[in-house]
This record gives structure tokens, C-alpha cells and sequence, in this order.
């Protein structure tokens, strides 16, 4: 069921079969070849390779929060996933998921180790900064506002992420998009919630 | 050696969960003539055991215009392996298919012509989903037997799918489902597909379940969304033209199911642009798989007749006539 990159399967064939396979050879272009690859391309192949690896723990991460939290509170995980689907980057994300067959991606070979450092308190204050750059671009009353949150962002101490985490495994499947989504909120919605309550104390 | 980036395979490595979870990959192919049509499915169906090993099964129908229908049962065999255009090799890869003797064999070389869709899904029931990929436009050229040894070189065209995810019989309901490759140059891809689904599950019935496509020189240039399809059914195909598969299911005591009907009619419209694809059937192979949970067995009747295709998409006057491979599949009612 897995056919091996560059390899043509079973080429051993009577002349019927074989006259084709000369046609579709001719059909099917240059051979792949790893020893085609300069150390450059190598290079490359190994950077992205990393990135790839890291990103499938990233996800499998929070996707395993989301199951937790859908397993333990499912009327929670139900009216969050309720109140988020009708968003429209929700399903615009749901649409990239099914596109990018991240499912796949997530599933593929043994399960990859958890990532406790992800969405803790440093990650969300920079995605919040980036976002509130994003709204500055774009609003001038917003780019007042942008201070404001990064210094309600600095003063947090609140690190959700940093202990062991004790997770179910990965349910693939339809539900895999929502609970990597389930897992997102998990793991900001403390930090957001303190951030609030900082902004809103007295200094 | 080269990093792993994503699956090699047209499927994650990865264990099925239970067992209503399952993969296949089907090919269904036809000669322009029409003289000799070839179908497979080969399956994997998760477990709830303590074995945690899936169950698989293959099976292979030869239809051939002067000796009829011929199928393997459902344990086919496949070497070297099954090829798949969604895996990482692109190239022609042979695959032989082949039931216990007498039974059908074919030994093809495969080859994708164009791109699939992207991957649909229509969830259903609770917690239950079908995710399914098409590529029309596969090229299949080697030999093909409907039995024993009556081999001859076949040079065919037609269709490659996976599909995947959690669902019981019951369920699922039923579909209707079927492909049309205009007939192609001689190495290319066919100047037109035509691909359509409509999954009509038990409950949810307004779920996102169906969808035609249209292929132009192996591209996917229009998808008409579910609620643009109006899908119609005409008179019956005559039982003598019914046949069913795999052979076993004749000694099991294996009841009649839903008629077949002798015309499907599918209109799809969005905008200006409108397809309409009209078949008629001919001859059907009933393949009567196990439902896992009901006696009441799912039937998938792999029906063969011609299909004109008419309609203006883009602005194109579209207008073939060709073999047509569909699929009325249902009636596995719950006990």
C-alpha cells in the first residue's frame, strides 16, 4: 500500500506489459534519484525536514489537549466548537486542514513526543503583539490600543505549559481539526484571561 | 537518504481505531469499446478485538462483452503491491490482480494522466464520516482475463479512488456514484471526465454528501456543489442482468436487494454553466459486501452502459458520448 518514491514496481513482465511499460516510462520523465541531490539541495531537505517534524509535535500537542478537554468536559468542548465553527477563519482553517491533509501529516508514523513549551505565556504574548501590529496596520485608533495590550502582556507570570502534561492519545479523524482547535484554547485561554485581569488592575 | 515529509503512501501509517473504520482504494476502468471493463476494490476494516490487526479484502470483477461478468471472492490477491496515484511514486507501476483459478486476473500497468479533486468529506450519523479522492483519466494497458487463461492485451482508461473513514452500513444509507472518460488520445488524458457522488446517509440529510466534477485535458475545471445537483432515476434494469458477486454470496442464501434502475439522469447547474449526464444501463455486478453491524448486507451494483454528456461550462459546449462505469449502492438496514 506504500509505494516507494522512484522505484517502478514490478518491471519484470511478458512482452503485452512490457511494451507498455516503454510507452509509459517514456510518459513518466526523468527517474528520481537521490544521488541526483547536491549537498545544497541536501541542506535544504534537512532544514525543511526539522521544521516538519517540530510542527507535527506542535500539533499533535495541542490536538491532544483539545481531546482531554473534549473527553473531561464534553459540553464545554461542544459549545466552544459551537461558538467558534460560525467564525469565519474557523472555516477557513477547517478548509486548509482538509486541503494540506494535515490529518495525514498528524497521524503518519509513530506518534512524536509532546511539546509542553507550546502557547505557554511567551508564545501567546508574541502571536497577541503580532495580531495587534496586524490591527495597527490597519487602524489607527488600534495602534493606540497595541500598547496598551503589550504591557498587559509583559506583566504576565502565568505559565500553564510548563508542567508535565499527562495526555490521551491522538484520535484521528473527523475531529481532529476541532480538537487542535479545542487545544488552542486550552492552552491561551488562561493566559488571555490573566492578561484581562492585568490590564484591568490598578498600576 | 530522503527526509519523509508527509505520507508515502495514499494512506497515513497509521492503525485503523475500531471497527467501523476503514480505508480503500478502488480502480475501475473501461475499453473505449466498451469490450472489456475491469473493477477492484481493495479494503482494510479496522478492528475492535483484542487483535488489533485489520481485516483485508480484495476483490476483482472482469466484465467482458462475449463471456459476461467473472469475479474473484473477497481474497483476491495483489502483487507486488497496490499501486496508487496518491502515493509518492508518480511513475507507471504494474499491478496484478487475481482471484484463485478459474477466477479473473489482470496484470496492468498503471498510470495517472492529470490530477485528482481535493479530498471531500461528508460527515453523517454521530461521529461517523466518509473522506473520498477521485482522479479520473488513469491509463491501465497489459493483459486482462475474465478466467483461466484467456488472457489478451487490453489497453484501458478509467478511474482511481481512496477512501477513508469511520462509518457503519446503516448509517452510510447508500450512494450513488460513477465516473465517464471521454475516450482519450492515445497517451493523454481524456479531453473530458466526468465525476459524480451523492452519498445519501440514513439521517442528516442535509449534510454536504455529493458533488459532480468536470476534468479538462486531466484538470479538475468545475465542481458543482451538492445542493446544485438534482440526481433522477428511471425503470429497472431486468434481473437476468443482475449479477452477484463475489461467487460465495450465491451459497449464503444472499437475499434480493433494490432493483437497479435502467436510467440515471444527474443535471448539475451553477450559473450559466450546466452538465448533464445521461446513462444508460446495461449490465450490473451486484457485489455483496458483509455490513458489520446487521445481517442485511451493504450492495454495491457496479453498473456498466453508455453515458452522453452534454452541457456548456466556461463557456464551452460540452458534448461526448462514452462508457460509463456508476454504482447504486445501498440496503444495509440495521437488525
Amino acid at each position: 500500500m506504500t509505494p516507494t518514491p522512484g522505484r517502478d514496481n514490478g518491471d519484470d513482465g511478458d512482452d503485452a506489459v512490457r511494451g507498455d511499460a516503454h510507452a509509459d516510462s517514456h510518459m513518466a520523465g526523468p527517474t528520481v534519484r537521490e544521488d541526483a541531490l547536491g549537498d545544497a539541495d541536501h541542506a535544504v531537505l534537512a532544514r525543511i525536514d526539522e521544521g516538519n517534524t517540530w510542527l507535527r509535535a506542535v500539533l499533535c500537542t495541542l490536538a491532544r489537549r483539545g481531546t482531554l478537554l473534549r473527553q473531561e468536559e464534553p459540553e464545554r468542548a461542544a459549545t466552544l466548537i459551537a461558538a467558534l465553527s460560525r467564525w469565519p477563519w474557523f472555516k477557513g482553517g477547517q478548509f486548509l486542514f482538509d486541503l494540506m491533509e494535515w490529518e495525514d501529516f498528524m497521524v503518519d508514523g509513530p506518534p512524536p513526543p509532546l511539546v509542553a513549551s507550546v502557547l505557554g505565556s511567551g508564545s501567546v504574548r508574541r502571536i497577541a503583539s503580532a495580531l495587534a501590529g496586524a490591527r495597527a496596520l490597519l487602524d489607527d485608533a488600534a495602534a493606540r490600543a497595541f500598547d496598551d495590550a503589550q504591557r498587559a502582556y509583559e506583566q504576565l507570570t502565568v505559565d500553564i505549559a510548563a508542567g508535565e502534561e499527562q495526555l490521551p492519545a491522538l484520535q484521528p479523524g473527523l475531529y481532529l481539526y476541532r480538537d487542535v482547535v479545542l487545544g488552542v484554547v486550552v492552552s491561551v485561554g488562561p493566559i488571555v484571561a490573566e492578561a484581562d485581569r492585568s490590564a484591568g488592575a490598578p498600576s | 537518504m530522503l527526509p519523509n515529509l508527509g505520507p508515502v503512501g495514499p494512506f497515513p501509517d497509521a492503525p485503523l481505531g475500531d471497527h467501523l473504520e476503514r480505508r480503500w482504494l478502488h480502480y475501475a476502468f473501461r475499453s473505449p469499446s466498451g469490450d472489456v471493463s475491469v473493477i477492484a476494490n481493495l479494503s482494510t476494516l479496522g478492528s475492535s478485538g483484542p487483535a488489533t490487526v485489520g481485516q483485508s479484502m480484495s476483490i476483482l470483477l472482469v466484465h467482458d462483452r462475449e463471456a459476461g461478468w467473472r469475479s474473484s471472492q473477497f481474497n483476491a490477491t495483489v502483487t507486488p503491491q497496490a499501486w496508487s496515484s496518491f502515493g509518492a511514486s508518480k511513475g507507471p507501476s504494474r499491478m496484478r490482480i487475481s482471484g484463485l483459478s478459474p477466477g479473473p486476473s489482470v496484470d496492468l500497468r498503471l498510470r495517472r494522466t492529470g490530477r485528482p479533486c481535493t479530498s471531500q468529506c461528508a460527515p453523517f450519523g454521530f461521529d461517523q464520516h466518509l473522506r473520498w479522492q477521485s482522479e479520473p483519466g488513469i491509463r491501465a494497458t497489459g493483459l486482462a482475463a475474465a478466467s483461466g487463461d484467456d488472457a489478451r492485451p487490453v489497453r484501458l482508461v478509467g478511474y482511481h479512488e481512496r477512501v477513508r473513514g469511520r462509518w457503519g452500513w446503516p448509517d452510510l444509507g447508500g450512494w450513488v456514484f460513477g465516473f465517464v472518460n471521454d475516450t482519450p488520445a492515445p497517451s493523454g488524458p481524456p479531453a473530458y471526465s466526468v465525476v459524480f457522488t451523492l452519498i445519501t446517509p440514513r439521517d442528516d440529510a442535509d449534510a454536504a454528501t455529493g458533488s459532480v466534477m468536470l476534468w479538462r485535458s486531466g484538470r479538475l475545471v468545475r465542481h458543482f456543489p451538492r445542493r446544485r445537483i438534482d440526481v433522477a432515476v428511471s425503470g429497472a434494469l431486468p434481473r437476468d442482468n443482475v449479477h452477484v458477486f463475489p461467487p460465495l454470496a450465491a451459497t449464503l442464501g444472499t437475499a434480493p436487494t433494490a432493483e437497479v434502475p435502467a436510467r440515471l439522469v444527474i443535471v448539475a447547474q451553477t450559473g450559466d454553466d450546466r452538465l448533464c449526464i445521461d446513462v444508460d444501463s446495461r449490465t450490473a455486478g451486484r457485489i455483496v459486501n458483509p455490513s458489520e453491524l446487521g445481517l442485511a448486507p451493504f450492495s454495491v451494483h457496479e453498473v456498466l452502459g453508455p453515458a452522453v454528456v452534454t452541457g456548456r461550462v466556461g463557456g464551452r459546449q460540452i458534448g461526448f458520448t462514452a462508457g460509463a462505469v456508476v454504482e447504486f449502492a445501498g440496503g444495509a438496514h440495521a437488525d
